[in-house]
């Protein structure tokens, strides 16, 4: 009995583990676009951004060799959880790209939009701290878990709102330098797509918990 | 001319042999457990020939079961050879196909054409009877399945909650399943046994009865290796199976087709369970594999084909006899 209480909490250890690291740069990324807005975007805290990202892939490793050695886990269990860790590592790696995508920013921010993308940037941040804590919800507490997922989804929407606010300025801006156009907006997309992906894994998550029928 | 006595024990040794075989081919006992994955189909041929061989050896009875009685007026020792090795060849060439089929069913569709064939007065109140659990065990195993998936589902939903908490009880249910299931093929490795035995045990006295039963005992486990495995897997991936809901599917129909055989009632286990799981798939809005058809399909030329094939192997084994 101690020896599955100790390999439960050695996963579950694992998973907290590879959340901290995406939360930690989701949290970096989220400062370092505020700075940018501000004008003093700093590049080391963008490869701050990238090490959390690595991090992130380490932890990741090590929790699927773990959800994998255990050979009397059940196979459905395995599955749905490596799922879960696929998806979110695949929004660790966009806020990776977007970190080195800003990398190559040397434009100052548009003033006029400003205001929206730091609603959008907020949005974005708001909606993976809801996502890692649906995720940790869901070992334990599946109602709380499905009530969140709607957090999300809202989030999504306010988020597609900004974001179509913000090209809508930017694309009217037929003066500007095209690659500075191209480049704003495309930050614009990378973070509202990072939020798009976190509501489908809200949605997938509450497939999980029809699959496990509770209250 | 004499034929020597060791040719005919070696004569029907082999038939006995093939009997097993047949049996153990259409076996889908562990389907439950591979399709819920609690173990895979190394662990589960290796889990049932032991079973198999320990079922042959200590429950096995070395006395043969009169087949056909109460149904066939005169049941000679070369009616019994027709019967097994007919229903014999049905099981192997379903197994082969990966269809499972009632051992029950293709005896009495043999006995039926050997009847009709010899002109024997059958006893056809018998044989409508026999008909008629034909078809309410699906409709029991459908109707059970249906009813104690929706009770479980009520417990789960009141009791469960997270991944954790299911992990735990579905843990639970995986060693239900599999205790109940090594259970079912032991007793039913001896029930088995007895048949393919019988035959052998009653051409001669000094006939080591041990050896006869390890030697059907291996002939059954073998025939679920070669193609037992076909029938398992086909059974085992009709919907979709966790460890509780193969407990649905497969436990309360274990349990009344134990009642039904203390009661003397001629239940199908293969049916009961195919039907189960299909109940299973709806009562869980789970879909239903492709193919279900050919299942049902076998079904029905269970009687004719294993009462054909009763009327061709009787001419020469009446010949050897």
């Amino acid at each position: 009995m101690k020896l599955i209480q100790d390999k439960r909490n050695k996963l579950l250890n694992a998973a907290k583990e590879f959340h901290s690291e995406v939360i930690k740069g989701s949290d970096l990324l989220h400062d370092c676009i505020n700075d940018l807005i501000n004008g003093k975007l700093s590049k080391s805290k963008l490869d701050d951004v990238i090490q959390c990202e690595h991090n992130a892939d380490v932890a990741k490793e090590k929790y699927i060799n773990i959800l994998y050695s255990d050979k009397r886990a059940l196979p459905f269990l395995i599955e749905d959880r490596y799922r879960l860790i696929k998806y979110l590592d695949i929004i660790s790696d966009n806020s990776e790209e977007l970190a080195r995508g800003l990398k190559v920013y040397y434009f100052s921010f548009y003033e006029d939009i400003k205001e929206e993308m730091r609603l959008l940037n907020d949005l974005y941040e708001k909606s993976i701290e809801a996502l890692i804590k649906m995720i940790e919800l869901m070992e334990t507490d599946f109602k709380t878990a499905y009530r969140l997922s709607f957090d999300i989804e809202t989030f999504k929407r306010q988020a597609r709102e900004s974001k179509f606010k913000i090209l809508n300025v930017i694309y009217q801006k037929s003066e500007e330098k095209s690659i500075k156009v191209y480049l704003t907006s495309k930050i614009c997309i990378k973070l509202f797509d990072m939020i798009l992906r976190a509501e489908e894994i809200s949605d997938f998550l509450r497939s999980l918990i029809v699959k496990y029928p509770s209250k | 001319m004499a034929v020597d006595f060791s040719v005919i024990l070696i004569i029907f040794l082999i038939i006995s042999i093939v009997i097993a075989f047949g049996i153990g081919a259409n076996d889908e006992t562990f389907s439950g457990i591979y399709g819920s994955r609690i173990l895979n189909m190394k662990q589960i041929l290796i889990l049932a020939t032991i079973f198999a061989i320990l079922g042959a050896i200590i429950l096995g009875e070395a006395v043969s079961k009169t087949v056909g009685k109460g149904i066939f007026p005169d049941v000679t020792y070369e009616v019994v050879i027709t019967i097994l090795v007919s229903t014999a060849i049905w099981l192997i060439l379903s197994s082969a196909l990966g269809l499972p089929i009632s051992t029950t069913h293709a005896t009495i569709g043999a006995i039926i054409g050997l009847g009709i064939a010899l002109g024997a007065n059958l006893d056809w109140l018998k044989i409508l009877e026999l008909g008629l659990w034909w078809i309410l065990s699906p409709i029991i195993g459908y109707v059970i399945t249906f009813l104690v998936y929706k009770l479980l589902h009520q417990y789960k939903v009141k009791h469960l909650n997270g991944f954790q908490s299911y992990e735990k009880a579905e843990k639970s249910f995986s060693w239900i399943v599999l205790i109940v299931i090594c259970i079912t093929a032991f007793s039913r490795s001896g029930n088995d046994c007895s048949n393919a035995v019988g035959i052998v045990v009653g051409i001669g006295e000094d006939i080591d009865v041990t050896l006869l039963l390890v030697i059907t005992g291996i002939s059954l486990a073998g025939g679920l290796i070669v193609l037992g495995r076909g029938v398992i897997k086909s059974v085992g991936k009709i919907t979709e199976l966790h460890p509780s809901t193969a407990f649905t599917a497969q436990i309360p129909t274990a349990g009344i087709l134990f009642l039904g055989t203390a009661l003397g009632i001629p239940l199908s286990g293969s049916h009961m369970l195919v039907a189960s799981l299909v109940g299973l798939s709806k009562a869980s809005h789970t879909p239903v594999k492709k193919g279900l058809w050919k299942i049902v399909l076998i079904w029905f030329l269970t009687f004719p084909m294993a009462g054909l094939l009763a009327i061709i192997i009787y001419f020469p084994v009446n010949a050897l006899i």
